[in-house]
């Protein structure tokens, strides 16, 4: 060993011991020897690194990086140095240039090809995967890495494209030459035959995939039934549903819980018109029933509609099939029995499909809605008769959801009483209690019966009556479930939530003073069962949406926390359940807390995806590559995401000002930081012209939000208020089963409702996005290029209200104060509308300020603004002022105020401070000796009065709307007796109902507590809205003291 | 009515039914990506109408030599679906991967001591308590690592313990 190596030696057992200090020595002193050597100047780089003095260690291992060094040694030293993702294109140019030198350097192009692979780069993956080939022939998993990139670049460019359609030719042509050479055998060998299908799929191959799968490849398929179905699946995709039939048949009698199956068997016999989970024309279910190709895990769906053979003979035929899947289970368990059963209910949704389709004369077709007929005896039978056999399965309702949601007219009442008969004829005799069986079986019916849309309440009394009967059915649970963990879900809790929008319905319904009190109890409802059920989803969800909507979002943040959701959750839950509360009550750390979470998730997985996918490709998970690969990009496509960076902006937009006077300067400021942040985050929704928008992903879970709580699609900081203004147009007793967002994937369904509502939020998303920089052009100094911006952002303001052009503006502002009060969200979004319109209006005349015409306009723009500010600030006062009872959140106003205050009107304060600048300037212009013509004087002068007009007025407004706020603030003084009344009165409505009531039977609940907390959370609230104020009017010049 | 089928990273977006649950822990995206990655043929959906999840199982191969086995990381079941046998096709799937495709000795897998209900359903499918890991569940609570020899441990070698107790760090897998 050599002097040289000895000191080498030496610096590597440095690191080892982990002293990274003394390897700086030693490499220190090494280079004084050996002061060129690469490898002695990265190992003092890394040292360096490790003792935290990364400038100098980057300065290090710069230098070496610009010496194209091609040691594989020194590149991993560099590798480690650099191993923040930031350096990866440092790297990677290094590596590149090292493999240039050395081009049959195997380490050194795998090092390559990974860096490749982690930046998704498809086709430099290709190159170096095919060099690594070249060097070794023997290797064939190179040649799989290659194929997979030829997809992933085919489907990058489009699958229109025709580049795309030869890149999936020469894929398939080297995957099959592959599968024919055996090289299948890295990992799992179905990887590679799932790759070749998707392929085959994509270029629409089916004859070809269906010898491969018939062939010796086929054996790959390893899951019961799994190969059968793919053949059949293929098979029918031919045409040949005879066929493709018998092999369904064939597979579900073998096993007839194979849902696949038995829906593959009927969609080739009997194809319904809409999916039979998309049974009713509101439903927008995805299509279950139409055949799925599962390779790959994903869901292929194609319409048979016109290959079937939907003979008349058809019907016979299903019927036969399904009593023979009846007779295989016969002596079966009752969940053996779930699939034959379901069968025949599903064969019923055809039937009934078959006939409406007839009658309507209308063809069948993907999307195809005939109309329904006044009546469904025959699904009312089938799904009765499936109650009767399996009513006592947890998973009951569920599975009839579809097609509970289906049955109408007369049998709609007929079915629902003769489930509830059938739980009485079961009931144990002699007055023995329940058992878990019979308690089960009522809870089905009691969520089928919801499913069905009923009961229809005339009345307060009749939803509070059946409130109180669903409760006594969960108490009887209770009493069996004594001993259960109280962190496990208890058979009937679902029933709890169900009395929880029973009593919304009773809220909905009842016009006494005393109407609040439904909703509190709902409320304590909710809480009594959560006593012994800390965890419980269903009763966790209701709490949190029943306590955002009363204005408590520290109650709402309980149940999310208790429900531990958490990374990918903050894009399918968070967003949709508690931003709104969050932002909708003003508690913007709580909100950028949420935020935060939010976009760490997404901001890791990007950060991480080519990891995941490196790693895919290294274990020959082939098939995976091309699902990680769409997996990231529907994250990055996702519009919680997209949501989640604009209200980030918007939260810093709200920042109050450090200085009231300077707020402008902090704002603009803050919108410059915000635009450069969207425009990295969301090129999409920054582009100029406005356009695109097409990629946003909807992958909010809305399922899991009950009847009485729609999915939302404006505004966040507006969806508590929009809830509470739109309840007079909701049905009382919507049925959870009825609801367009009931079903699995419902947000991105092809519904019309679900159209609808990605319609709505992709332009309010769009109408938030463009906030910042409509800020910094109304505020700005430059007036001649805002005048020049603002105009084309406040046309496409314009078109996300869906008003033609401006001109409407007024017309529509009239409309909606003639609706007054349902009518203050929107009225507060024309508020936005129209100040940006204005702003468009007074920054032209402050670029061309001898123009009388222009001021004019900015004048006419300003009194639009101040009417409609005015009007808020009126009606919202008076509406709080009126509202009775010691809760201000039951209504829209607080909510309205809270948005008001917290942007409206802080917008509009921001403006009139920008635009009374220049006035100052020009006194001292005049000072200066700069004269000033007459006109531009006079037009001038009349602007600016206008302005201190417009700012006097809105100042009046905001304090008597902060007077108002500030009077539905519960003292300290007052909360005991507050308090106290209020339980008095509550429990007095329990005493009414007997039995313990509604949640007076739980001795444990601390109510008292409960409502303190609801109380305490509402002076929040309120001391929230006039702080907000406060700012405003500080901005204007004005305390609110 | 079921359809059993691979996991896919989709699953992720609809599994909330499955997931909001105390018990089923949701864990970050590489955690899953992870056993997608590398043993994709050890994860299973079981979804029934209108596509939804009922539940899902995730695991993997490991270990070296008479150690070599499969493990159960992720076994769940929504709390609709349960008591309808659903689990045990999962557990039936897993095992049959391991025996047929990585012809493993033994299926394992560890559950909290206390979770009485999980550890008598795992009894049932054949499962037996190999050894305790103290403190295994962060240090709180000691785990039972359960056994279940396959076919390829003719002798079932690989119930017999060495050690009846030992600590997280003494696993010779993790």
């Amino acid at each position: 060993m050599d002097a040289f190596e000895r000191r080498l030696r030496s610096i590597y057992e440095a690191f080892d011991a982990r002293n990274p200090k003394a390897a700086v020595k030693l490499a220190t002193a090494a280079l004084q020897k050996h002061k060129d050597s690469q490898i002695l100047r990265v190992l003092k780089g890394l040292a360096l690194q490790r003792i935290d003095r990364a400038k100098e260690a980057f300065e290090v291992c710069d230098q070496v990086l610009s010496e194209a060094p091609t040691d594989e040694q020194v590149l991993n030293i560099l590798s480690m140095v650099y191993k923040s993702k930031v350096h990866q294109a440092k790297l990677t140019s290094a590596y590149e240039v090292a493999v240039k030198a050395r081009p049959n350097d195997a380490g050194l192009l795998a090092v390559l090809l990974s860096m490749y692979t982690r930046a998704l780069d498809f086709v430099k993956l290709q190159q170096s995967a095919m060099k690594l080939h070249r060097l070794d022939r023997s290797r064939g998993d190179f040649l799989w890495w290659i194929v997979t990139s030829l997809v992933l670049q085919a489907r990058a460019s489009g699958q229109r494209d025709s580049n795309g359609e030869k890149l999936l030719q020469l894929a398939q042509s080297m995957a099959a030459k592959q599968l024919d050479e055996g090289r299948s055998e890295e990992g799992d060998p179905v990887n590679a035959l799932l790759l070749y299908h998707s392929i085959l799929q994509e270029r629409n191959q089916n004859r070809e995939a269906l010898e491969a799968v018939k062939g010796p490849l086929g054996d790959a398929y390893n899951l019961e039934g799994e190969r059968d179905l793919m053949v059949a699946s293929l098979t029918a995709k031919l045409g040949d549903c005879k066929a493709a039939a018998s092999i369904f048949r064939h597979v579900a009698l073998h096993n007839p819980q194979n849902w696949e199956a038995i829906q593959g068997f009927l969609d080739c016999v009997l194809p319904a018109t809409c999916p039979s989970s998309s049974v009713t024309p509101t439903n927008g279910v995805p299509q279950i029933s139409s055949l799925s190709i599962k390779a790959n895990g994903s869901v292929g769906q194609e319409h048979l509609n016109g290959a079937a053979h939907g003979s008349d003979a058809a019907p016979q035929e299903a019927e036969e099939f399904v009593k023979d899947l009846l007779a295989a289970v016969s002596d079966g368990s009752a969940a053996k029995m779930r699939g034959p059963l379901l069968a025949a209910v599903d064969l019923e949704a055809r039937i009934l499909s078959r006939a409406e389709r007839v009658s309507s004369g209308q063809s069948a077709g993907p999307s195809g809605q005939p109309g329904r007929s006044t009546d469904t005896p025959d699904l009312a039978a089938a799904v009765l008769h499936y109650f009767k056999c399996v009513g006592h399965l947890a998973s009951c309702a569920a599975d009839l959801r579809p097609y509970s949601a289906r049955v109408d007219g007369a049998s709609r009442q007929r079915l629902n009483a003769d489930m509830h008969a059938h739980c009485k004829t079961q009931e144990p005799a002699d007055g023995r209690p329940p058992s878990s069986v019979h308690i089960q079986r009522q809870v089905a019916a009691f969520q089928v019966q919801h499913d069905l849309g009923l009961p229809e309440y005339r009345s307060p009394e009749e939803a509070e009556t059946h409130a109180a009967e669903l409760v006594a059915v969960y108490r009887q649970a209770t009493v069996l479930e004594r001993r259960l963990d109280e962190k496990e879900r208890g058979i009937a809790d679902g029933l709890i939530a169900l009395a929880a929008g029973a009593l919304t319905a009773a809220w909905k319904l009842e016009a006494t003073p005393r109407r609040q009190h439904r909703l509190l109890r709902a409320v304590l409802v909710l809480e009594a069962a959560q006593v012994a059920r800390r965890v419980s989803a269903p009763l966790r969800l209701a709490a949190m949406g029943l306590y955002g909507l009363l204005g408590a979002p520290t109650l709402a943040v309980e149940s999310f926390t208790a429900l531990d959701i958490k990374h990918i959750q903050h894009d399918t839950l968070s967003g949709h359940w508690l931003l709104p509360s969050l932002l909708g009550t003003l508690r913007s750390d709580m909100a950028a807390q949420l935020l935060t979470d939010c976009l760490r998730m997404f901001e890791d997985h990007n950060r991480d995806a080519g990891d995941t996918v490196l790693a895919a490709f290294q274990a020959s998970s082939f098939t995976k590559v091309l699902e990680f690969v769409r997996f990231k990009e529907r994250l990055q496509q996702s519009h919680s995401r997209a949501v989640a960076y604009c209200e980030s902006a918007v939260l810093a937009l709200t920042s109050p000002p450090a200085i009231p006077e300077s707020a402008v300067a902090q704002v603009q400021d803050i919108a410059a930081g915000a635009m450069d942040r969207l425009q990295s985050f969301l090129p999409e929704f920054s582009r100029a012209d406005g356009q695109a928008t097409s990629a946003l992903r909807f992958n909010e879970d809305l399922s899991t939000r009950p009847a009485w709580l729609p999915p939302d699609s404006g505004r966040p900081s507006l969806a508590l208020a929009r809830w509470w203004s739109s309840q007079p147009d909701q049905q009382t007793s919507h049925g959870y089963g009825r609801c367009w967002w009931a079903c699995t994937l419902a947000a991105e369904s092809a519904a019309p409702e679900a159209k609808a509502h990605r319609a709505a939020v992709t332009a309010s998303l769009q109408w938030r996005c463009l906030l910042p920089s409509l800020i910094a052009s109304a505020t700005s100094a430059d007036h001649a290029a805002a005048a020049a911006s603002l105009p084309s952002i406040v046309e496409r303001l314009v078109s996300f209200q869906g008003l033609q052009d401006l001109g409407e503006l007024p017309e529509r502002v009239a409309a909606l104060q003639k609706q007054l009060p349902s009518s203050l969200p929107d009225l507060c979004e024309m508020l936005h509308l129209a100040t940006f319109a204005a702003a468009s209006a007074v920054q032209a005349s402050l670029s061309r300020p001898t123009e009388n015409e222009a001021a004019q306009e900015a004048g006419q723009q300003l009194g639009l603004v101040d009417s409609i500010a005015a009007a808020l600030s009126a009606q919202l006062s008076k509406e709080l002022r009126q509202s009775g009872g010691p809760v201000v959140a039951m209504g829209p106003a607080v909510f309205v105020a809270a948005a008001f205050a917290n942007e409206e009107v802080y917008w509009l304060a921001m403006c009139l401070q920008a635009w009374a600048q220049p006035q100052k300037r020009r006194k001292k212009g005049k000072k200066g000796g700069v004269e000033a013509t007459d006109s531009s004087s006079s037009a001038h002068d009349a602007l600016q009065e206008k302005l201190r007009c417009s700012c006097q007025s809105l100042v009046t407004g905001l304090q008597e709307l902060r007077e108002a706020v500030t009077a539905r603030s519960i003292a300290e003084d007052e909360m005991a007796p507050t308090l106290d009344g209020l339980l008095e009165e509550l429990t007095a409505l329990e005493g009414q109902l007997g039995t313990g009531g509604l949640w007076a039977w739980e001795h444990r609940l601390d109510a008292r507590r409960v409502l303190e907390r609801l109380l305490h959370e509402q002076n929040v609230l309120t001391a929230s809205v006039v702080n907000r104020l406060d700012h405003a009017l500080a901005v204007l010049g004005k305390h609110g003291h | 009515m079921t359809t059993l089928r691979r996991f896919t990273c989709d699953d992720l977006f609809t599994f909330n039914s499955v997931n909001l649950d105390y018990f089923t822990e949701t864990y970050n995206l590489p955690f899953y990506l992870q056993y997608l990655a590398n043993w994709p043929e050890y994860c299973f959906m079981a979804e029934g109408a209108g596509q939804q999840a009922m539940g899902y199982i995730l695991g993997k191969v490991e270990g070296e030599d008479e150690n070599w086995h499969g493990h159960v990381t992720a076994l769940t079941v929504a709390p609709d679906f349960r008591r309808q046998g659903l689990a045990r096709n999962l557990m039936d799937l897993l095992e049959s991967v391991t025996h047929k495709l990585h012809d493993g000795y033994f299926v394992d897998l560890f559950v909290r001591q206390s979770n009485s209900n999980a550890i008598g359903m795992y009894t049932k499918f054949g499962y037996s308590v190999y050894r305790t890991v103290i403190g295994y569940y962060s240090g709180e609570e000691d785990a039972y690592d359960m056994r279940k020899a396959m076919p390829r441990d003719v002798l079932k070698r690989s119930l017999i313990p060495i050690k009846s107790r030992i600590y997280p760090h003494e696993l010779e897998t993790d």
